[in-house]
């Protein structure tokens, strides 16, 4: 099998890096299917043939393939365009010798094994300084000139790429929510249970009947209160994100979410953008009562100030909530470092609050499944 | 016995050359057991790159994509296409992983030692007791038989988040044991019957089942997964795609009937009506079915007549095309569609 050629190796690996950067879950043997693909001629035929491939290989959703297009487009333009029309210069200030053997067709990838171009593409619109013969820049322009008759090829353009890029991955956040869960048996027995019938038959002597057993469910119950508006409006984005994650993590069916503003007082509201109206009692009654209660707020670290209202207000709140659950736990989107001389810092010592990154995830998930408070944090600590 | 060693023999001659090509004929030497069902499926050229790439790389093609798109149904096209055994595994919210290599029937064989016990009828050996799902038939039939199949995993996240996690190694390796019967020896694609090491990938290649799981994101499945498939996005078809679709189904319609469905379909599915759940293909295709039996001519005709009026006598059709049951799915959707019938009435009079 031949070898690539070491610029579509260096630009393979361009691209895979970048896309690891971007939490595209890819490991040696993506890259590895990759190369095997390629050296077995998949993808061979055209440029969109040989991104559509790796675009299979490379993304594992379609945030994931947008991510791609644009990382892929900016990396593999001055390729192909060096590759599809092999111009003299190019030729001539690296090799002269291998132009002669067949010379790919147009919009053809060449043939494995034989190196084209040099490891950095210098085909670029603007004629570089360095180069400044007279027939070069001559003949320069023609390539890109010729390109829209071409299929299958994007006329150089600037990428944009629309997808949030957060501090932490939706795929990532929603790996942490898949640790949520508290496996309980029950519903209808329907497994074997084969350690109690060989019991009972060693008891009886004979088999009177099989003991069966319920399957093991996730009973995890989770509510989410959310902090909208406000200080909160430059997070919305992320918290979306956030809570599209829980969603998605598995808990299907078994979670809610409210939203209030600053601090959860006398009401809840239903919706996002606060309308919708609850009031606090009813839902901590109806929902929460034994479960799992997440709160996301900048708790006032935003705002960057002591304010002694929301802290009595917050303790308000949490007093109701601790009737109904123990398990709750704060999400913070501000750094922690940020908490310091403001509510938040004080907060913190009320009950546990987490920065949304991903260890904070792990140590919200695992307060939330009934891990004891952190030292010294908790509504009747001495603070 | 000697007679089906040589077909199999002849099969697997050919086993590299079979490619999927998407144009839904059948293969022309099916393996035995193929899935022999005619499936008239339309895939994209790029859909049919990918599942060469899976076939190539014999890695789980991942299918996402709108509900009714066609995800479950390439499964059964490629396995028709490429003449290969189809074993489909629906996946439930309670499914285990497990479930999908084998199942051990202890309780079956209590009851028979006992009924040896009392003297009347005897217990088959362990082995018997094992009943392999429909992945582990698939390795099985890949160890055993060296013969590659085309497994259906559809809707894989419906299961419990565990379920992904615990196929990771038999996806990978293709191999497992049954641990109730130690008799049994592994069973293990890379290792077929009558050979002492195991095989590369390379050597297995065109033996290995080729994997297809369809989802439709409703959880997250986990990294580790993911790394493990190739992902495709099934997109909506374009409209001559749309246009072969249906040329290909149905055979001999009236004159100018087929445009009119497809333009009917593509107006429903419309961003501006806001519907809660747009029709997906499949709905349109058995709405079409409907709307050519016997004896529908009236209705087709009512349509054509109403669709060559003015704009807002189009949208006052609406409400008036037939059989709506099979295209919109609730009752919302329903009223929203009978509301802007009436409003463009309304402000017509």
């Amino acid at each position: 099998m031949a070898d690539l050629t070491p610029d579509l190796n260096a630009s393979l690996l361009a691209l895979f890096e970048k896309l690891r950067r971007q939490d595209v879950p890819l490991g040696v043997s993506d890259y590895l299917d990759a190369i095997e693909a390629i050296q077995s001629g998949l993808g061979l035929e055209n440029p969109d043939k040989f991104k559509q491939l790796l675009r299979l290989l490379w993304t594992k959703s379609r945030e994931d393939q947008e991510r791609f297009d644009g990382l892929f487009d900016n990396q593999f333009e001055q390729f192909f365009q060096a590759v599809e029309a092999p111009t003299p210069e190019v030729a001539d200030v690296e090799l002269p010798t291998p132009q002669g053997d067949d010379p790919p067709s147009r919009g053809t990838i060449p043939p494995i094994g034989i190196t084209t171009q040099p490891l950095d593409p210098p085909v670029i619109p603007n004629p570089q300084p360095g180069q400044g013969e007279s027939a070069e820049k001559v003949q320069k322009p023609t390539p890109l000139l010729a390109q829209p008759s071409k299929p299958a090829h994007r006329p150089a353009a600037q990428h944009y790429q629309f997808i949030p890029h957060f501090p932490i991955s939706q795929r990532d956040m929603a790996g942490a929510w898949r640790q949520l869960r508290r496996p309980q048996r029950v519903g209808v027995p329907e497994e074997l249970d084969v350690e109690a019938t060989i019991a009972s038959l060693a008891r009886s002597g004979g088999l009177v009947s099989p003991v069966l057993r319920p399957r093991r469910r996730n009973l995890s119950r989770l509510v989410v209160l959310v902090d909208r508006q406000g200080s909160m409006t430059p997070f919305h984005p992320w918290i979306d994100a956030a809570m599209d994650s829980i969603k998605l993590g598995g808990l299907l069916g078994r979670v809610s979410f409210y939203y209030f503003h600053d601090c959860p007082e006398t009401f809840l509201y239903r919706q996002p953008d606060l309308t919708g109206i609850l009031r606090l009692e009813t839902v901590l009654e109806e929902q929460v009562r034994g479960g799992s209660v997440l709160i996301i707020s900048d708790a006032g670290a935003a705002r960057g100030y002591f304010d002694s209202l929301r802290l009595s207000d917050t303790k308000a709140f949490l007093h109701k909530l601790q009737v109904q659950t123990y398990l709750y736990a704060w999400i913070n989107p501000m750094p922690k470092q940020r908490w310091v001389a403001t509510t938040a810092e004080d907060v913190a010592c009320l009950v546990p609050m987490f920065p949304l990154d991903r260890e904070g995830l792990n140590d919200a998930v695992n307060i939330l499944r009934g891990q004891p408070f952190p030292v010294g944090v908790g509504l009747h600590e001495p603070n | 016995m000697s007679e089906s060693k040589a077909t199999q023999s002849i099969a697997q001659a050919d086993l590299g050359k079979r490619v999927y090509t998407g144009s839904g004929k059948g293969a022309e030497k099916p393996l035995a057991g193929a899935w022999t069902e005619e499936e008239p499926y339309i895939a994209a050229p790029s859909l049919v790159d990918a599942v060469n790439t899976a076939l190539y790389l014999r890695r789980p093609l991942l299918l996402e994509g709108e509900p009714g798109g066609g995800k479950t149904r390439l499964a059964f096209a490629v396995a028709y296409e490429l003449g290969y055994p189809l074993h489909e595994c629906y996946i439930r919210s309670t499914s285990r992983a497990q479930d999908l290599l084998y199942e051990y029937d202890a309780l079956g064989r209590l009851y028979d030692i006992q009924e040896e016990k009392a003297g009347s009828g005897s217990a088959k050996p362990r082995k018997e007791y094992v009943n392999y799902g429909e992945l582990g038939k698939a390795i099985k039939r890949s160890t055993e038989e060296n013969s590659p199949s085309v497994v259906l995993i559809d809707e894989i996240d419906k299961a419990d988040i565990d379920f992904p996690n615990d196929l990771l190694l038999e996806l990978d390796r293709l191999k497992f044991q049954v641990k109730e019967v130690p008799e049994i020896e592994g069973i293990n694609a890379f290792k077929p019957t009558g050979s002492s090491t195991e095989q590369t990938r390379e050597q297995r290649r065109h033996h290995l089942p080729l994997i297809i799981i369809t989802s439709n994101r409703e959880k997250e499945l986990p990294k580790p997964f993911l790394r493990r498939c190739l992902f495709y996005y099934i997109n909506f078809p374009d409209d001559r795609t749309l246009k072969t679709i249906l040329e290909n189904r149905f055979i001999d319609p009236p004159e100018g009937s087929l445009a009119l469905f497809q333009n009917i379909f593509l107006e429903l599915r419309r961003p501006e009506l806001n519907l809660r759940k747009t029709p997906g293909i499949s709905e349109f295709l058995d709405w079409v079915t409907i709307l050519l039996q016997k004896g529908q001519g009236a209705k087709i005709k009512a349509l054509q007549s109403l669709t060559s009026q003015s704009k807002e006598q189009q949208l006052k059709a609406f409400a008036q095309i037939p059989h709506l049951e099979a295209l919109i799915k609730t009752q919302s959707d329903r009223d929203t569609l009978f509301r802007i019938s009436r409003g463009s009435g309304s402000t017509n009079g």
